[in-house]
């Protein structure tokens, strides 16, 4: 379990996250959405430990950020390094020891090349691979699904699902509903810093209309479509 | 057009020295410095010294001869321009050595150097496609990153040591040695990002002395079996061997120490200016290494 207890965040006069409370359950995977800007990455770099911010962060797993794996959305990798030893490194850093990891290369990625000459979609998945072999007990996502592969993606929505059988704490963050809608038990709607609504599993069908209608009503009508 | 290259090239110079925090006018001084501790070293150790020289400049035009370097230039510049701008940077850097050279009456060395400043104008050293193999792949990173950039260089000092054995020249072989560590140390200066810090399970100290673990032996890795060659074939000098590897179990650890002081960013003026200090007098280290370490893990209890 993960509670975030009025959780401000300002960098300089821009105020980002403004009192976000809210209780992240064991077992549960929960979505975050919201435009470019509302908060997302700030929020999860908050809860990683990454950014100072006002409030309390507390979690049953002490301290939070030795439990947390962290899918960044725009993973970094240095260069002369291969998608192998970006691995070691990140398990290594967790006194993780791995055995046999071409086998666990699920995404059968050219694990001896150097990650910065990834693709943008292959580089998301050697961060994923390497945050999934830590084991941790909690997950942040942030866009998971970006650039990669139909075929990757539903590699990824089982992983999720498995995580989440596991007992594990899921947070994604996607653009992606349909995606969100395959593996989410609850989605958080972040808008301009403050957590504006939360949709249960049962009304995905309602949110995902009541998205259509409000975003396109308010910006198609103004294309000369 | 080459004009507006150069004047570009000096303005990122430029920038890079006011980023350390001193005034750009220090930095003709600080040259000049430079240059007077290589003549220093040339009058003191003129067989030791000029190899140092070649080794370092061989080192920077590697460096300019890099292959995505040299596409942009080639990409931007008619042929013609390309080759005269790669000549003239290869002068240009090479150009205060061969001075220094020179002013010693090493004609020898200092022809080298020019051939070599002309040959790698028309070199480019492509990255490897695939990865290069090293020793380290399982601990990364610092070791792999730095064996990769600088494999040639330690080629080099194994060769030279290796000649250094077969003329029966013991200190060659510890200059090499030397020089290997010194090389390793450098591994040390790129700092990682704080992402991966921020995995880390450690303490400050238990982080701080892992990399001091894991930094020594993959250092051992290097030295050992010339330090070992070295006590067999000159065994009345195995002390001098020694003195190098107690040197340098001070020498690694005071470098990742220094890098964590100064961590999130590069290490940089303060940090260097430290290092030349300790090697004008050596037993500073081990004086400066316990309160660069305190500093180290009061930076870290940031991050970690």
């Amino acid at each position: 379990m993960i509670e975030l207890i009025h959780i401000s965040k300002s960098f300089g006069q821009h105020q980002v996250l403004h009192e976000v409370t809210f209780t992240f359950e064991d077992g549960k995977v929960y979505g975050i959405v919201g435009e470019n800007g509302a908060g997302k990455t700030t929020l999860f770099r908050c809860m990683a430990g990454l950014e100072t911010a006002s409030g309390r962060i507390s979690a049953n797993l002490q301290p939070l950020k030795n439990y947390l794996g962290y899918l960044t959305s725009d993973p970094y990798f240095l260069s002369k390094m291969t998608g192998e030893e970006y691995i070691y490194l990140l398990t290594d850093a967790r006194r993780k020891s791995i055995k046999n990891l071409n086998e666990k290369n699920i995404f059968e990625l050219p694990l001896k090349e150097y990650a910065s000459s990834y693709s943008t979609g292959m580089k998301k998945k050697l961060a994923l691979t390497a945050t999934l072999l830590q084991d941790n007990s909690f997950y942040i996502l942030d866009e998971p699904f970006n650039g990669i592969d139909l075929q990757s993606s539903i590699i990824l929505t089982e992983i999720i699902l498995r995580l989440k059988a596991k007992g594990k704490t899921i947070l994604i963050s996607s653009h992606i509903f349909s995606t969100l809608k395959d593996t989410c038990d609850e989605i958080l709607v972040l808008e301009e810093g403050r957590i504006s609504k939360t949709v249960k599993k049962e009304q995905f069908g309602d949110f995902e209309e009541e998205m259509k209608d409000k975003i396109l009503k308010k910006d198609i009508d103004k294309l000369w479509l | 057009m080459i004009n507006n290259y150069l004047k570009l090239q000096y303005k990122l110079l430029a920038r890079q020295f006011k980023a350390t925090g001193l005034p750009l006018a220090v930095a003709p001084f600080l040259l000049l410095i430079a240059s007077y501790l290589a003549y220093y070293l040339l009058l003191q150790y003129p067989v030791f010294g000029s190899y140092a020289i070649l080794l370092g400049n061989f080192q920077l035009l590697f460096l300019l001869a890099e292959k995505n370097r040299n596409d942009f230039l080639k990409n931007t510049f008619s042929k013609k321009d390309f080759y005269n701008i790669r000549l003239l940077e290869n002068g240009i850097m090479t150009l205060p050595s061969i001075t220094i050279l020179l002013s010693q009456s090493l004609w020898r060395y200092a022809v080298v150097l020019v051939l070599l400043a002309l040959l790698f104008a028309f070199l480019t050293f492509k990255a490897f496609g695939k990865s290069i193999p090293t020793p380290f792949a399982k601990k990364p990173f610092e070791f792999t990153i730095g064996f990769r950039r600088s494999y040639l260089l330690i080629l080099l000092l194994y060769l030279l040591a290796a000649i250094g054995f077969y003329v029966t020249n013991p200190n060659l072989v510890l200059f090499c040695v030397s020089g290997i560590a010194l090389t390793c140390t450098l591994y040390y200066q790129l700092p990682e990002p704080v992402f991966y810090l921020w995995n880390s399970r450690e303490t400050p100290a238990g982080f701080l002395l892992r990399k001091f673990r894991r930094g020594l032996l993959q250092c051992l890795l290097f030295v050992l079996p010339l330090l070992l060659t070295y006590a067999f074939i000159f065994s009345s000098e195995w002390f001098n061997a020694l003195i190098v590897l107690g040197g340098i179990l001070f020498l690694l650890p005071f470098a990742i120490t220094l890098k964590y002081v100064a961590y999130p960013r590069e290490i940089n003026f303060p940090e260097v200016s430290v290092l030349i200090l300790c090697f004008s007098f050596y037993p500073l280290i081990v004086a400066l290494l316990p309160f660069y370490y305190v500093k180290a893990l009061k930076n870290l209890k940031n991050y970690l």
